[in-house]
C-alpha cells in the first residue's frame, strides 16, 4: 500500500480524498497555488506545497510542479481527482516514466474512451446500441446535411475533444444546420484546441442514466448500478440520484450489461462511468465515457457501500478489488443536489459572494457537505448527499 | 463539518501521544532561546536538541507559513517578539520558510517547485556566497525538477547579504531563496 499520496487537485474533491487516505493510514500532500494557501484542503493534509501562480495552466495544470511536488515530498503516487489533468493521457505516462503511481486508469484506455468519436466507434464493437450519427467527425457543412438526411432532424453537432456538456449545437433545420456548423467548429476549437466536431441524433426529452464502473489491474471489472442526472441546468448537472427512478428491473440489468460489456472489452481498470440517454420509448444510447472519478459518486457510495476513492487507491497499489459480486444489489435510495452561487434573476450568472452561516443538520442517514468558495473554478457553492431507504424519504 | 478549522489544527506531530505537554516543554525551551536572542542581540538562531530541531528568526510581524513535514502550531500569539518558528523531529526535513527577514535588501523567491543547489554539481563551487556582488542575469542556483536542471537567475544587481536556503533542500513555488542588497 502506499505510504504517502499527493492530490493533484483542490476543493471538495482533495478533501474527499484526503479523508479516503486517512483512512487507510496514508499520508497526504496537497499542492496549492498561491491563491489558494488558506484552502481548507491545505490545512487538512499532511503536508502542502505551493505550486505556482493563481492561474490554473501555472499550478493545477502544470506537471512539471506537480511532478516536482511528488519527488521532493516522496509521494508514491498521485490522485488527480476530477477536471485538471484527471484524464489527460499525457500526465498518466509522465507520472509513469518518473515511477509515480496514477491513480486512475491506464493512458492508452483514456486515449481511447476520451476521444469521442474513438468511443463511439468502440462501443459499437461492444455491441453496445449507440445513437445515429455520422460515425465519425464531420469535415464540411455538404458532409453535415447529408448526414442530418440520413438520421432526421434534430440532429446535435458535438465536438469530438469536448464534453462537461460543452460545446454542443441542435439544428432543427438545414438552415440552422448551416449556420451552426461553422460556429460549432470555431466553438471547439476555442474550447478544446480540436475543431473536430461530429453529429448525432438528437434525443428529445431524454433520461441520463450513466453507470459506475470499477476494475482492478487483475482484469476483474464491476458495475456499481446506475445514477439518474436528468434534472440539469444549461447541461450541468443539478440532481443525482441512485438508483434511476425511471428504469425498471428490466432496463437496470439491461444497461449494467452493456456499460460492463464495453468496460471489459478495453480493459478498463480504476473508476469510471459509462454514460447512457434513455429516449422516451426506453431505448438506451451509449452517449461517452468519463475515465476518471466523478463529482456525483458519493451517491453511488451511499447506496452500494462501497467507497470508490479507497478503492482507486486499493487498485492503483495492486491490490485485487475488494468488492467480488459481479451484480451488487442497491440499499436504499440516494440522491445529491448541488447548490450554486448563480443568480437565477440576472441569467443564472455566476455570483460567488460570502455567506453568513452554513449549518449541516446530521441526522441519521445524512452527510454534509464541505462549504468552500473556490475562487476561479465552477459555481457550486454546495453538495450535499442524503442517503434513505425509500426514495420518498430521500427527497424532502 | 460546519466550522472552518483553526488554521493550524491539523497540523499536529505524528509523535504527539498527549499534545498539551509537548507543547509546553516547547514553548519553554522557545521562552528560554529568545531570551538568549534578546540578551546577545542575536537575529538569528538554529539548534538541535533531543530529537527537536529549533529554528528562530526574528522579524517585523511574520505571517507563520507551512511548507512540509509536520510542524508544531505557530508560538507568535504566545511570545512576545513575533518570531516564525519551525520545529520538527529529527527527520532530516526542509524547516519552514520565512517571510522578509530582518535585513534589508530585495528577497528574490523560487520560480518553481524542486532541489535548490548550490553549485553546478556536488564537485563544483557555489555558482555565489554570502557577501559577495551579483549581476543582473547572473546564475545563483539550480533548481532541479523532473531530473532537469533549471538555472536561476538574478533579478536584481547588488550584494548577496544571505542565502535562506541550504544545498540540497527541497523548495516550494515562491519560497524566499536569496537576500540581495542593491544599493
Amino acid at each position: 500500500m502506499f505510504n504517502k499520496i499527493l492530490i493533484a487537485n483542490r476543493g471538495e474533491i482533495a478533501i474527499r480524498i484526503i479523508r479516503a487516505c486517512k483512512e487507510l493510514g496514508i499520508k497526504t500532500v496537497a499542492v496549492y497555488s498561491e491563491a489558494d494557501a488558506d484552502c481548507l484542503h491545505v490545512h487538512l493534509a499532511d503536508e502542502s506545497v505551493c505550486i505556482g501562480r493563481p492561474s490554473s495552466k501555472e499550478s493545477y495544470l502544470n506537471i512539471p510542479a506537480l511532478i516536482s511536488a511528488a519527488e521532493i515530498t516522496d509521494a508514491e503516487a498521485i490522485h488527480p481527482g476530477y477536471g485538471f489533468l484527471a484524464e489527460n493521457a499525457h500526465f498518466a505516462e509522465v507520472c509513469a516514466s518518473c515511477q509515480i503511481k496514477f491513480i486512475g486508469p491506464k493512458p492508452e484506455v483514456m486515449r481511447l474512451m476520451g476521444d469521442k468519436v474513438a468511443a463511439i466507434k468502440t462501443a459499437k464493437e461492444a455491441g453496445t446500441p449507440t445513437t445515429p450519427g455520422s460515425d465519425g467527425p464531420v469535415k464540411d457543412v455538404k458532409q453535415a446535411l447529408e448526414v442530418a438526411k440520413r438520421i432526421k432532424y434534430p440532429v446535435i453537432i458535438k465536438a469530438s475533444a469536448g464534453g462537461g456538456g460543452k460545446g454542443m449545437r441542435v439544428a432543427h433545420t438545414e438552415l440552422s444546420l448551416t449556420q451552426a456548423f461553422q460556429t460549432a467548429r470555431a466553438e471547439a476549437e476555442a474550447a478544446f484546441g480540436n475543431p473536430e466536431v461530429y453529429i448525432e441524433k438528437f434525443i428529445e426529452e431524454p433520461r441520463h442514466i450513466e453507470v459506475q464502473i470499477l476494475g482492478d489491474e487483475y482484469g476483474h471489472i464491476i458495475h456499481l448500478g446506475e445514477r439518474d442526472c436528468t434534472i440539469q441546468r444549461s447541461h450541468q448537472k443539478l440532481i443525482e440520484e441512485a438508483p434511476s427512478p425511471a428504469l425498471s428491473d428490466k432496463q437496470r440489468k439491461l444497461v449494467g450489461k452493456y456499460a460492463l460489456k464495453l468496460a471489459k472489452l478495453v480493459k478498463y481498470s480504476s473508476a469510471g462511468t459509462i454514460e447512457f440517454l434513455l429516449d422516451k420509448d426506453g431505448e438506451f444510447y451509449f452517449m461517452e465515457m468519463n475515465t476518471r472519478v466523478q463529482v456525483e459518486h458519493p451517491v453511488t457510495e451511499l447506496i452500494m457501500g462501497v467507497d470508490i476513492i479507497k478503492e482507486q487507491i486499493r487498485i492503483a497499489a495492486g491490490e485485487k478489488l475488494s468488492v467480488t459480486k459481479d451484480v451488487m444489489e442497491p440499499r436504499g435510495h440516494a440522491i445529491e443536489c448541488r447548490i450554486n452561487a448563480e443568480n437565477p434573476e440576472d441569467g443564472f450568472r455566476p455570483s460567488p459572494r460570502s455567506y453568513h452561516d452554513l449549518s449541516c443538520s446530521r441526522g441519521s442517514g445524512r452527510s454534509g457537505g464541505y462549504p468552500s468558495l473556490p475562487r476561479l473554478s465552477s459555481p457550486t457553492l454546495l453538495r450535499f448527499h442524503v442517503g434513505q431507504d425509500h426514495r420518498a424519504f430521500a427527497y424532502p | 463539518m460546519s466550522t472552518m478549522p483553526e488554521k493550524n489544527e491539523g497540523k499536529k506531530k505524528a509523535s504527539s501521544a498527549s499534545p498539551k505537554v509537548k507543547v509546553s516543554s516547547k514553548l519553554s525551551i522557545l521562552q528560554d532561546v529568545i531570551r538568549l536572542m534578546d540578551d546577545a542581540g542575536v537575529s538569528e538562531i538554529s539548534f538541535e536538541q533531543k530529537g527537536i530541531k529549533v529554528h528562530v528568526r526574528k522579524g517585523p510581524g511574520m505571517p507563520f507559513n507551512t511548507m512540509m513535514a509536520p510542524v508544531a502550531a505557530p508560538m507568535a500569539p504566545v511570545m512576545a517578539a513575533p518570531v516564525a518558528v519551525s520545529s520538527s523531529a529529527a527527520v532530516p526535513t526542509a524547516s519552514a520558510p520565512t517571510a522578509a527577514p530582518a535585513e534589508t535588501g530585495t528577497t528574490l523567491k523560487s520560480p518553481m517547485v524542486g532541489t535548490y543547489y548550490r553549485a553546478a554539481s556536488p564537485d563544483s563551487k557555489p555558482f555565489i556566497e554570502e557577501g559577495a556582488k551579483i549581476e543582473v542575469g547572473q546564475v545563483y542556483c539550480i533548481i532541479e525538477a523532473m531530473k532537469l536542471m533549471n538555472e536561476v537567475k538574478s533579478e536584481v544587481a547588488g550584494k548577496v547579504v544571505k542565502m535562506l536556503v541550504q544545498n540540497g533542500q527541497a523548495v516550494e513555488f515562491n519560497q524566499p531563496l536569496i537576500v540581495i542588497d542593491p544599493s
